[in-house]
Formats: C-alpha cells, sequence, structure tokens
C-alpha cells in the first residue's frame, strides 16, 4: 500500500484544492435460520479504498478494493476532478472550515461478537423460532443475525487523520402467520452499536413478531379517509425520517428537492414538534463519533417547538449554503462518496400519556410499525404502509386493522400534531439514498396528528 | 482469475468440502451524476473479489473477499460454516457442465472504450434536451453510468466458465414550476451497447413533467386503469415476481403453489422468463446454468416457476437458470431474467377504448407492498385521467391501491409499446378495474 499522505502531497502538488483518502477493512457475518435451520450462513473480509478530489469547484472520485493501487486510483479520481471542472459552470467554492483533527476510536464492548462462537450465535437463532411457534398458526419464522466490524482511516489534505473501529449487531425476525389462504406477517428487529450483548435476549421478540402476525390474521382492512391519527414511536420515527429528515438535507435543498427549501426560521409544523437527529446517543444504530470527513459529531435541532432550526450538512452544503457542517456527511463504505445522511433521528418526547391521546377520539386509526415507506422530497408528499393497526373508537382500540396506507403532505400533517407522548423508543434501520445504505435510529414518542390521509381496500 | 476460482475449489474439496464453488468477478464503473443542471461529479469504482460456497452434507457454508491475500482463510471459513449449518437432503448437486447458448449484443466495445469525456458529453446533452423542451425546465439530478465486467466460476462438478458484459444506463429527473405547482418525471434507459440517445432522455423526462402541469384533483373512484412500463415493473417485481419464485413456493410463502397448470391471471397474459434476450442476457446464470428461455405463464396459465439449482433438485426438474448474483459478495438467489410479457394490440386501440380511467406512469413505495398476501398500496407517478378515449388531464396526488394477485386477473389490454425496465420487458396493461383512492 502506498503512504496516503505522500499520495495525497502528490495530488495536491497537481492543483487539486482537497483530497481525501478513507481506506477501510472490515468482516460481516450474517446468519440465517428459517424452520430452525440454517439457511444461509457467509462471513466476508472487504478491504479498499476511496479517494476524493476537489479541483476548482467539481470532484473526482475513485475507489478500488485493491490496496495497492492508491497511486493510480488518485490519478483517476484528480482526472475526473478536472476533466469534470472543464465541461461544468459550477462555481468553485471553499468547503466548510473545520479543525484538522489526529485520533483514533475504537468503540468497546461488552461481548466481541469474534470471541461468541457462531454455535452460539445458531442457537440465539433457534430460541428466536422456538418462541414464535408458540403459536400454532405460525408456518414460518425467519430469523437472522448479522455483525459487522470494521475499522476506516481518513486521512485528509488538511492534516486530518481519524481512525475508528465500530462494531454493529443486529437481529431481524419474521413471522409468517396462515389461516386458509390468508398469510400475514409479523416483523420485529433490534440492534445497536454494541457486542453480542445487544442481541442476546431477541428471543423475547420472536414471540412478539409472531403474535404480530397472528393478530393481523383477524384483522379488518382499513377504512379509507382522513381521521385523527396516532402513531406508535416506530411510525413516529419512520415519518420524521422519511418525510422530514430528508427533506432536510443540504443537498437535497441546494437541489431545490426540498419542501423545506427557503424555510428556516419560519414555523413548520404544530409548537409540539421538536425534531432531532443525534449520532452521539450511545450504542445507538445510527451511532458514530466523527462523520466520513472527519467532522466531530454532534446533536442537531432541526425543528424546535414547530420553528426549523437547521438543515443537516456536509462540508460542501454547509459552505453553499453559509452554514457549518452539522456532521452528517457519510459514506456507505470505501466504493461511495460521503453525502449527507441522518444518524439518529426522532421527534423528542412531549408529556401526554397514551390513554389521554386517545380518550377524545371519536373515531381514529392507531397506526402502527412500518412496512415501507417513500416520498417525494421536492413536492413534500410521502406514502407508507403501515405493520398494522387498531380503530379508535369512542375513546378506545376496537378492531384490529391491516393494509393500513398512510399518504400526505408533510408539512400539513407536522401542522396537525396536536399531542406529543411522553414514551420514547428509537428503532434500527437501513436508509437507503442514491443507492447508497447507512446505518440509521429512528423514533421518537406516540404522536396524535388531527386528521390524516388513511388508505386501504376496504 | 478463472485460476483463482478452480485452486479455491480445489482447496475447499481438501479441506473435506464435497463440492464447492467459486464465483470471482472483476468490475469498472464510471459514473458522472448531474445536480442542479449542472454535471456535478466523476466517480469511478474498481473493484475485484471472489466468493465461495462449500457444501458439506448439503449444508452451504459462504465466504467472500475483495482482498486476494485472504483466499485461503475464505475457503476455511466457508467450511467452517458449512460444518455448523444444517444437513439438508434435500440439496442434490451444484450445476453439471452442459452446453452454453449463444448471446449476442452482450459486449460492445464503445462502452469499454469509453472515456471520461465522452460520459461528460453524454450528460451535457441530456441537460441540454430536457431545457430544449422549456426553458423553465430545471434539472435537479441524473446520471449516466458505464460499466464492463467479467465474471468467472468454477466448481467441483466441472463447471469452468467465463462471461463479460458492458452495461450503459441513462436516466434524469426533470422538474417545472407553475404557480406553486411542482411537477417532476423521471426518464431511464438502459442498453449492453453505446446506443442510447442522450436526447431522448432529456426530451422524455422534460416533456412528461410538462405534461403533468396544471393537474386536477379527482375523488377516490375504482375505475379502468393503464399502467404504463415503470408502473408495471415495478409492481411485478416488488409484488409478483417474488410469489413465482420456486423457493418461496416451496417455504409456504406463494400463493402460487400447487397451482401449476391452474389459471391464476388473466388469460390474455403470457409470460416468458429469457436469460438469453434482453438487458439481463449472460451465458449462465449464478451458479453456472445455461441462461435459457422458460415459458412463465401461457394465456394466464401458470407454466413453470422460477428455479435454482437447488429448488429444482427439491422438485425434481431442471433450474431455470433464475440464480441471480449481484456480485461475488452475494449469495446467488433467485429472480428473473428478461421477464417478457407478450404485446398485443397497438397502444393506441389500448388508450381509445377506456371510457372513463386513469394512466399511470409510474409508482412510489411499490416495495412497500406484500408479497405473500400480494396489497399493496402505492403512490402514483404523472398520473392522467383518461376520457372517451382520449388523455384528457393530469390528475394530483391519488394512491393505488390493490392485491396484485387479483389486479392481473383484472388485465383487459395489453399494448404493443414495450420496453425493459430493469428486468421487466413490457408494454403498458390495462386493468379493468383498478382502486384509487384520493
Amino acid at each position: 500500500m502506498g503512504n496516503p499522505e505522500k499520495i495525497i502531497a502528490n495530488v495536491i502538488s497537481s492543483g487539486a484544492e482537497y483530497v481525501d483518502i478513507r481506506i477501510f477493512r472490515g468482516t460481516r457475518t450474517s446468519l440465517e435460520i428459517q424452520e430452525q435451520k440454517i439457511k444461509e450462513i457467509l462471513t466476508g473480509f472487504e478491504h479498499g479504498a476511496g479517494i476524493r478530489v476537489l479541483f476548482n469547484g467539481s470532484w473526482g472520485f475513485a475507489s478500488t478494493s485493491d490496496l495497492s493501487k492508491l497511486d493510480s486510483v488518485a490519478e483517476t479520481a484528480l482526472k475526473l476532478a478536472k476533466s469534470t471542472s472543464k465541461v461544468s459552470k459550477r462555481e468553485s467554492f471553499k468547503l466548510a472550515s473545520i479543525r484538522a483533527k489526529k485520533d483514533s476510536f475504537v468503540l468497546k464492548v461488552e461481548k466481541d461478537p469474534k470471541d461468541i462462537s457462531i454455535e452460539r450465535k445458531k442457537q440465539l437463532l433457534i430460541d428466536v423460532d422456538t418462541a414464535a411457534r408458540a403459536f400454532p398458526e405460525v408456518v414460518s419464522v425467519r430469523a437472522k443475525y448479522a455483525e459487522g466490524v470494521g475499522t476506516a482511516a481518513l486521512f485528509t489534505s488538511e492534516g486530518t487523520s481519524i481512525e475508528t473501529e465500530l462494531t454493529k449487531t443486529i437481529v431481524v425476525i419474521e413471522a409468517i402467520a396462515r389461516r386458509n389462504n390468508n398469510l400475514q406477517f409479523g416483523y420485529e428487529t433490534v440492534g445497536a452499536s454494541a457486542g453480542f450483548e445487544a442481541v442476546e435476549n431477541a428471543s423475547v421478540l420472536g414471540r412478539i413478531a409472531a403474535q404480530k402476525a397472528v393478530e393481523l390474521l383477524g384483522a379488518e382492512h382499513c377504512p379509507a379517509g382522513k381521521f385523527p391519527i396516532i402513531m406508535d414511536p416506530k411510525l413516529t420515527g419512520v415519518f420524521i425520517h422519511e418525510a422530514l429528515g430528508h427533506a432536510a438535507e443540504g443537498d437535497n435543498i441546494l437541489q431545490k428537492n426540498s419542501v423545506l427549501e427557503g424555510k428556516l426560521g419560519t414555523k413548520i409544523g404544530s409548537k409540539y414538534v421538536t425534531v432531532i437527529d443525534d449520532p452521539t446517543i450511545k450504542n445507538s444504530f445510527g451511532f458514530y463519533p466523527y462523520d466520513d470527513e472527519g467532522v466531530n459529531a454532534r446533536k442537531n435541532i432541526i425543528v424546535k417547538d414547530g420553528i426549523l432550526t437547521s438543515y443537516l450538512h456536509s462540508r460542501e452544503t454547509a459552505s453553499k449554503l453559509k452554514s457549518e457542517s452539522t456532521g452528517n456527511a457519510r459514506a456507505e463504505g470505501y466504493h461511495a462518496k460521503p453525502i449527507v445522511r441522518m444518524s439518529n433521528t426522532y421527534i423528542e418526547p412531549g408529556n401526554w400519556t397514551f390513554e389521554e391521546m386517545i380518550e377524545d377520539i371519536n373515531l381514529g386509526v392507531y397506526v402502527k410499525g412500518l412496512r415501507g415507506g417513500q416520498v417525494d422530497p421536492a413536492k413534500g408528499l410521502f406514502q407508507f404502509a403501515a405493520e398494522c393497526g387498531y380503530l379508535i373508537e369512542k375513546g378506545k382500540l376496537t378492531k384490529t386493522l391491516r393494509n393500513i396506507a398512510f399518504s400526505g403532505e408533510t408539512l400539513n400533517i407536522l401542522e396537525r400534531v396536536d399531542a406529543v407522548g411522553k414514551d420514547f423508543q428509537l428503532s434500527p434501520g437501513m436508509c437507503g439514498k442514491l443507492g447508497q445504505l447507512a446505518a440509521t435510529g429512528d423514533g421518537g414518542p406516540h404522536v396524535r396528528v388531527s386528521e390524516a390521509l388513511v388508505g386501504g381496500l376496504g | 482469475m478463472i485460476d483463482i476460482a478452480n485452486s479455491c475449489v480445489k482447496y475447499a474439496l481438501k479441506l473435506g468440502a464435497q463440492s464447492a464453488e467459486a464465483f470471482a468477478g472483476n468490475y469498472d464503473v464510471l459514473r458522472v451524476s448531474i445536480s442542479k443542471g449542472e454535471v456535478e461529479t466523476g466517480k469511478r469504482t474498481i473493484g475485484s473479489g471472489v466468493g465461495v460456497r462449500a457444501v458439506i452434507d448439503g449444508s452451504i457454508g459462504f465466504s467472500y473477499t475483495s482482498d486476494i491475500s485472504k483466499l485461503e482463510k475464505v475457503v476455511e471459513e466457508a467450511i467452517k460454516f458449512a460444518k455448523v449449518g444444517d444437513k439438508d437432503p434435500s440439496f442434490k448437486s451444484l450445476p453439471h457442465p452442459s452446453e452454453y447458448p449463444i448471446v449476442k449484443g452482450t459486449f460492445d466495445n464503445k462502452i469499454e472504450e469509453l472515456s471520461i469525456e465522452d460520459s461528460l458529453e453524454f450528460v451535457q446533452t441530456m441537460i441540454l434536451a430536457a431545457k430544449n423542451v422549456s426553458p423553465s425546465i430545471k434539472v435537479p439530478v441524473g446520471e449516466f453510468i458505464s460499466n464492463k465486467e467479467e465474471i468467472f466460476i468454477a466448481n467441483s462438478e466441472g463447471i469452468e466458465a467465463t462471461d463479460k458484459g458492458t452495461y450503459v444506463e441513462a436516466s434524469l429527473n426533470a422538474m417545472i414550476k407553475n404557480s406553486g405547482e411542482v411537477s417532476t418525471a423521471i426518464e431511464y434507459f438502459a442498453s449492453r451497447k453505446f446506443d442510447l440517445d442522450p436526447s431522448l432522455v432529456g426530451e422524455k423526462a422534460a416533456s412528461l413533467a410538462l405534461k403533468s402541469l396544471n393537474s386536477k384533483k379527482i375523488e377516490t373512484q375504482e375505475t379502468q386503469a393503464i399502467l404504463e412500463p415503470f408502473a408495471v415493473t415495478e409492481l411485478l417485481e416488488s409484488i409478483f415476481i417474488p410469489a413465482l419464485s420456486a423457493e418461496a413456493v416451496q417455504q409456504n410463502e406463494s400463493i402460487y403453489k400447487n397451482k401449476l397448470g391452474e389459471q391464476i391471471v388473466s388469460p390474455i397474459l403470457t409470460v416468458v422468463d429469457d436469460g438469453t434476450l434482453g438487458l439481463k442476457t449472460s451465458i449462465f446464470d449464478g451458479e453456472g446454468t445455461p441462461s435459457k428461455r422458460t415459458l412463465i405463464i401461457e394465456n394466464g396459465i401458470l407454466r413453470s416457476y422460477l428455479y435454482d439449482s437447488y429448488t429444482a433438485g427439491k422438485d425434481g426438474v431442471e433450474s431455470t437458470g433464475n440464480a441471480i448474483r449481484s456480485s461475488y459478495a452475494t449469495i446467488p438467489k433467485i429472480g428473473p431474467t428478461n421477464f417478457i410479457i407478450q404485446p398485443k394490440v397497438s397502444y393506441e386501440k389500448l388508450v381509445s377504448e377506456v371510457r372513463d380511467g386513469i394512466l399511470i406512469t409510474g409508482t412510489i413505495g411499490a416495495h412497500t407492498g406484500n408479497p405473500i398476501s400480494g396489497d399493496f398500496s402505492v403512490e402514483t407517478r404523472n398520473a392522467f385521467k383518461i376520457e372517451k378515449g382520449e388523455i384528457v388531464y393530469p390528475v394530483k396526488q391519488i394512491m393505488l391501491v390493490g392485491n396484485i394477485f387479483e389486479l392481473l386477473k383484472e388485465v383487459d389490454g395489453i399494448g404493443d409499446n414495450a420496453r425493459q425496465i430493469d428486468s421487466v420487458f413490457s408494454p403498458s396493461i390495462r386493468i379493468s378495474k383498478a382502486k384509487f383512492v384520493s
């Protein structure tokens, strides 16, 4: 492997304004069981490097899985930056300034996954499966365990050199229940930036996933129309991540691809809404000590009492929007260029109990969990499919519902938030953006919306 | 690389594997992306690696690496994992050598030789074409990708094969604002040859965004619908095709279990999966099985599932060559190659027969659909109202909800405007009754 500092110096001497090199080495292991048997078991050893060059307002980026080729990859990145700058009318810019830093960080874990035998990991999944099968109508259980340990080194032409080692573990459970032709599934997940200790009690979740699937067998289709709704913490988390968080990303603002463009300092939601993005939460799935540009991770307040207070930034978007980096530049791996990403995003809890929220709803829907979601940040539209829910009638949960689609305009929903619970839950998630995945946490309390569009098949 | 693959297989057998396979790949991808109407960045990714599957008593261990110095370790881990796994008497064998088809048009020297400057010019032409449609058109994002790759596979049954391919993909999002209304549209073309017209990508995205302006709100209704190819791909790939996987069937997770020979969808639907014809063409699949043409649905009757070697062995049939491998780092999974829906009538006729209906260009959120139950609920992209056979006006935000298995029974027309989006090669299809929620 070439010397990163020397390679950086060479590229700078060829006229580049800024260069960084990220070198990654990591292993990941995953294990999946189905019908109490191992369905898939794998381990991978990845290494590689990505080099980013800024020249006259344009980026060039090149990566390789062959660490002996750092020199030629650096040349490719420089050439890409120079060729692009020739044809692009983009103005040159200076990255938002930060203090160069030399540091090394190792996430301390209680139970290092590499000290836990593969047999023990298999047994964990079998316990999950057994717990789920306590329900006779459960016909299939899938449980997956995954761990990843990676060391990322960052070198920049400004003198930063940071090495970070992180460990993540996660268990994902899917239970499928069947009654005649009716198949339903329940989904649970637990994950953290931590060792095996984070997942070793996952069998409890096997039972919860199974219970959900079985309950959905008897569920009715959700009525379509406009109702007051209560979102559970999971849905709150995904809603705030997808519908608001993405719109607050600096790159989306610059691309005029956000309904929040030009709205800093203005009211975008009811006074009950405070939204945080915080990568520093200990052991959270979205945890990191430095972002992939070497910026110190910090807690950012996106919305305070309904007022939009901050976007999320990389050094580039911060510079172009005359702000400072919020430490949100993240890359999926050495082969990807850092882009603006969320970390752990949540609505801050308020002071309502669930009972208080539900008691004055005459007819409404309690919407829980999420099967998936998508959003058009430019229009501020979102569309989610919830995992399950309940009909609320005269202040009580009555029927179980399935096939709940929840859609609308983000700002409209935020404006109609009229009660925020005092509970709190953060769930692990994988967020996809521009072809890159990032580990995130999404969460919040129960949140009530006075009116929202709910769809279904009924 | 084929030598590396062979030596991994040999080493695995030496360590006690009963059968083994090594899959190696090299890739080189160049992307030029657009941001805010300007070329933003050039990005090149070069990679290579090896993935090894070792089998002991039907238990399969898998390990991969991008670090060629770790080849022995990779084989050892695969063996270790095969030993931890459970015996599986359903495992018959990895594929045996057999004759490979001759496929054409999967490698283009022009793509191999494409320079950074060529890619930049392509992107600039796309942007210009979009802006030529209307001066108010903005291009928030877009991308041109060119890719070349080589793959190598060797297994203990004697398979030793290589394939190489090229691929280009161009996409562009156009946006236009008019008195508070924002209209967006996406266009996307892909090819194995360097024969894409950059102007067409820009023009089509921009024209669609423009046509979608001045949209009107419509009420919740059940009506006839036309799904354009994007919408067909999105719905089928996310919710329908997974139910045709032999794996889903064998695991009791498909509604189509025990339905071979039965009418499952509208009798006007005929579908083949053909690994030798289209964007996803290759000589062999991710396990070295020859690519082939498989009749999946004939006039609405289910004729075959999609098989890999394992599920085929279990059902006592031949693999259909549908083990899809996205890279050396992944285990092959059952999926479509080129999933081709046979065209029927002219597109004009398809539209002109609609008295009252909605045309949707694409969907948002099809991945939230449930492939087990078939239920879905998606936002539509660029929807239009059709009245008396004419497309009359764009429609505001509306959701399409339903069940894909039921929806496909309601197909009452198929056009002739077939194009391939990802794996699905389909014309527009018409549904006699679909539910839209406003």
